[in-house]
């Protein structure tokens, strides 16, 4: 993901010792705006989440798993984040950025904007759960349709074909591909 | 009468071996076959047949001045045919609309298999319209991909059920678009695969049906796999007699992809 760089207010924040919950409350008293950058050893590799505040509200969340080559974004890359904290092994970097600079990334990004509820802000102890980099693990196995049409980079041939429909077919066509022949 | 237009899109990739021996392989299987060479303006059935030339051919049903009964011709082993002339005469006067309804002619047979040209002008169009079900054969590029998605979504829009796809003259190379790829790109079932086959290209040269010069050869044994998907009458591999060589190979190229 990639977000302009900003101030950086806090570098290397051991996730082993962080309290999570603490820093978005002390990033929502500051009416921070920018991003907390989480960078964690996974399983299979390198996993960074990045939530967006703007105002010391969390707007946007992204979460990318290099291993697998894939982002989950909004909601789901936010319960990421989270999970992420709670990792044995990481860091976390806090960067500033100015309002115009939050509202052109998550503008370039709209599905990455996710309100989390009051509830999913409340303090509570979370269990790191190794089943989210698995569940994308057995998605990388299984690219949708979409993601193959990108890859070949045909995505332009599911168009409807422009040659003909129902009407009279007529031998022009074939002509061109007989050029040279005289015919009858 | 089950007719099914085989067409691709994309050039070389097979279609009308697979037209052909596809036939051969119903054939084999007691059904009453016929296979048309729709490809009027680069007809290559017959040649595959060994066949020169004959008296009247889809040419003439499709100008007007013959029916499609008086072009059917005795094939090998069983199999019938509708040649497509080689000359490039009255190619001007061919309607295609004629098409659908000389293939509706020949409601006596089991199955009506039409080998269409490449691409998407109005003679591949016509041969697509003609039938009622799509049999996509595509090889393991990115290119032939895009040609099928095409086809694909021309018969779609013309009514024309897809019934599956052949994944055809592949390496099993890591590089290789896979058929799993395909089919999920295609939506659309892999019904038989078939690596290359270096007994299609003899068979080709002798101008003989691969089927039958070379019956237990892979590509061969995989038509009558196809065959067997397209009958309801799946083919248990493990039973099939193979071509142990060419199995080998096969194996071996599997292994040792990256």
């Amino acid at each position: 993901m990639n977000l302009p760089s900003g101030n950086a207010l806090k570098t290397g924040l051991d996730v082993a010792v962080i309290d999570f919950f603490a820093l978005l409350r002390e990033l929502s008293d500051r009416k921070f705006s920018g991003y907390a950058a989480i960078a964690t050893q996974g399983k299979y590799g390198i996993e960074e989440g990045t939530q967006v505040f703007d105002d010391g509200k969390p707007v946007a969340s992204f979460y990318e798993y290099y291993a697998f080559r894939k982002m989950a974004v909004g909601g789901d890359a936010f319960k990421r984040v989270l999970n992420a904290s709670t990792a044995i092994k990481g860091v976390i970097d806090v960067v500033e950025l100015t309002n115009e600079q939050v509202q052109l990334a998550i503008a370039f990004n709209e599905a990455a904007i996710y309100i989390p509820s009051a509830a999913e802000l409340r303090p509570r102890k979370i269990e790191f759960d190794p089943l989210f980099e698995e569940e994308f693990k057995f998605q990388s196995l299984s690219p949708t349709r979409d993601e193959l049409l990108k890859k070949y980079k045909v995505s332009g041939a599911v168009a409807q074909p422009s040659a003909g429909d129902d009407g009279l077919p007529a031998v022009d066509d074939l002509l061109e591909r007989l050029a040279g022949d005289d015919g009858e | 009468m089950r007719s099914i237009a085989v067409a691709s899109g994309k050039g070389g990739v097979g279609k009308t071996s697979v037209s052909l021996n596809l036939g051969l392989a119903l054939a084999e299987k007691g059904l009453k076959v016929c296979v048309v060479d729709a490809d009027v303006g680069m007809a290559n059935l017959g040649i595959l047949l060994g066949v020169d030339r004959a008296p009247i051919s889809l040419h003439n049903v499709l100008t007007g001045e013959a029916s499609m009964r008086d072009a059917v011709y005795d094939g090998p082993a069983g199999l019938n045919y509708v040649p497509a002339g080689l000359s490039t005469e009255r190619i001007r006067r061919i309607d295609y609309g004629r098409l659908r309804a000389a293939v509706g002619e020949l409601k006596s047979f089991d199955f009506v298999i039409i080998d269409c040209p490449s691409g998407l002008a109005p003679d591949a169009q016509a041969g697509i319209k003609a039938a009622k079900e799509l049999l996509v054969v595509v090889t393991p590029e990115p290119s032939s991909l895009a040609d099928a998605l095409k086809v694909r979504s021309f018969a779609e829009k013309n009514g024309v059920r897809v019934a599956g796809f052949v994944y055809n003259m592949y390496y099993a190379d890591a590089a290789e678009v896979s058929a799993k790829d395909m089919g999920t790109v295609l939506e659309a079932k892999l019904l038989a695969q078939s690596p290359i086959d270096a007994n299609v290209r003899r068979a080709s040269a002798t101008q003989e049906p691969v089927f039958l010069k070379f019956p237990n050869t892979t590509f061969s044994q995989r038509m009558r796999v196809l065959a067997g998907e397209l009958t309801g009458e799946p083919v248990d591999e493990s039973k099939v007699k193979k071509d142990w060589l060419a199995e080998l190979v096969e194996q071996i190229t599997r292994i040792f992809r990256v």
